[in-house]
């Protein structure tokens, strides 16, 4: 049986790609290793099929630099599907990870990450001013999906609390019996 | 030579107590019948349908909410509690007492809300902003 390298036995691919456009301000490290150890702790295995800088150009840059637009169940906004130009031909299977320098909706709310996306293109975008959980807590919204309710939680020992600004440093968050038997239903997770 | 106070007759005195009675009697039963009786609660706002909760907490959250700004915790600007539509509220859950509905998006304003279903009263039990 396969196992992850921290010793959980794989019995679900959980395959993402992960793109970054700006420098994290959280510990990125941290953040992989975490995600790792939430998902292989469930039987889920974080499968990183590739992790890229993006080299983008000025006029890229300035108009990337904060991702604006609408964070909505099942739709991407129009800067989300910049972000997917800019990967074109290198999207293969998995979900898409963007760590983008900021995230702007509606012109007046700074978010941390969003997972909304065209169904077809299973993507979250992570703000680089978010915290080491981020990235977890937005895959978990893409992996439970816009059927499961809540969508957040309210305690800081789930990682799916609506910000994980408020979980302690150095603490791990769990998803609880509930969202797990819906994740593992998730058409994302590949065999292993 | 001092005054005295001049005595009611006996038929007097039991005309006064009997206007008193009466008088007393009736303010009694025009409170009782202004009183929602429990029965009457139960057959008006427990046979609310869903979309008659989702507009009384929406109407109620535009009330209380609508003028007033949430500090984003990202970079504490203050932003303001812009309406939900009564349309984007879901019932959650529902007690021998109430409906729970919640408006809980990916980003934004969330609300949790109780609906009496006695009194059909809205309780706020949280109002937070989405992040991430």
């Amino acid at each position: 049986m396969k196992k992850d390298k921290h010793g959980n036995q794989c019995n679900k691919l959980l395959p993402v790609n992960i793109f970054t456009l700006a420098p994290p301000k959280f510990d990125y490290a941290k953040a992989i290793t975490y995600a790792e150890k939430l998902y292989g702790s469930n039987g889920i295995y974080f499968d990183i099929r590739q992790a890229l800088c993006l080299a983008l150009t000025d006029a890229q840059q300035t108009k990337l630099a904060v991702i604006d637009g609408q964070c909505k169940w099942d739709q991407n906004n129009a800067e989300q599907d910049d972000l997917f130009a800019l990967v074109k031909g290198r999207v293969g299977t998995g979900i898409s990870i963007f760590i983008v320098g900021g995230i702007n909706t509606d012109g007046t709310n700074t978010l941390a990450g969003c997972a909304g996306h065209d169904p077809a293109k299973p993507a979250a975008v992570v703000s680089a001013t978010g915290t080491m959980y981020t990235l977890a807590h937005e895959l978990g919204h893409v992996l439970l999906t816009s059927t499961y309710a809540p969508v957040h939680e309210t305690v800081n020992t789930n990682i799916m609390i609506n910000g994980t600004h408020n979980i302690p440093a150095g603490s791990f968050p769990t998803f609880n019996a509930k969202q797990i038997k819906q994740i593992v239903k998730s058409t994302h997770l590949k065999d292993c | 030579m001092t005054p005295t106070k001049q005595r009611r007759t006996k038929t007097e005195r039991y005309g006064l107590a009997a206007a008193f009675t009466a008088i007393s009697l009736g303010a009694t039963l025009a409170v009782i019948a202004g009183l929602p009786t429990l029965s009457h609660a139960e057959t008006t706002m427990a046979e609310m349908t869903e979309e008659q909760i989702k507009s009384q907490v929406a109407e109620r959250y535009r009330a209380v909410f609508q003028k007033l700004y949430i500090q984003n915790p990202i970079d504490h600007s203050y932003v303001p509690m812009t309406p939900i539509p009564a349309k984007d509220f879901k019932i959650t859950g529902e007690t021998e007492t109430g409906w729970s509905v919640a408006h809980d998006p990916l980003a934004g304003v969330i609300v949790r809300a109780t609906v009496s279903k006695g009194t059909g009263f809205v309780q706020f039990d949280a109002v937070d902003l989405a992040v991430e």
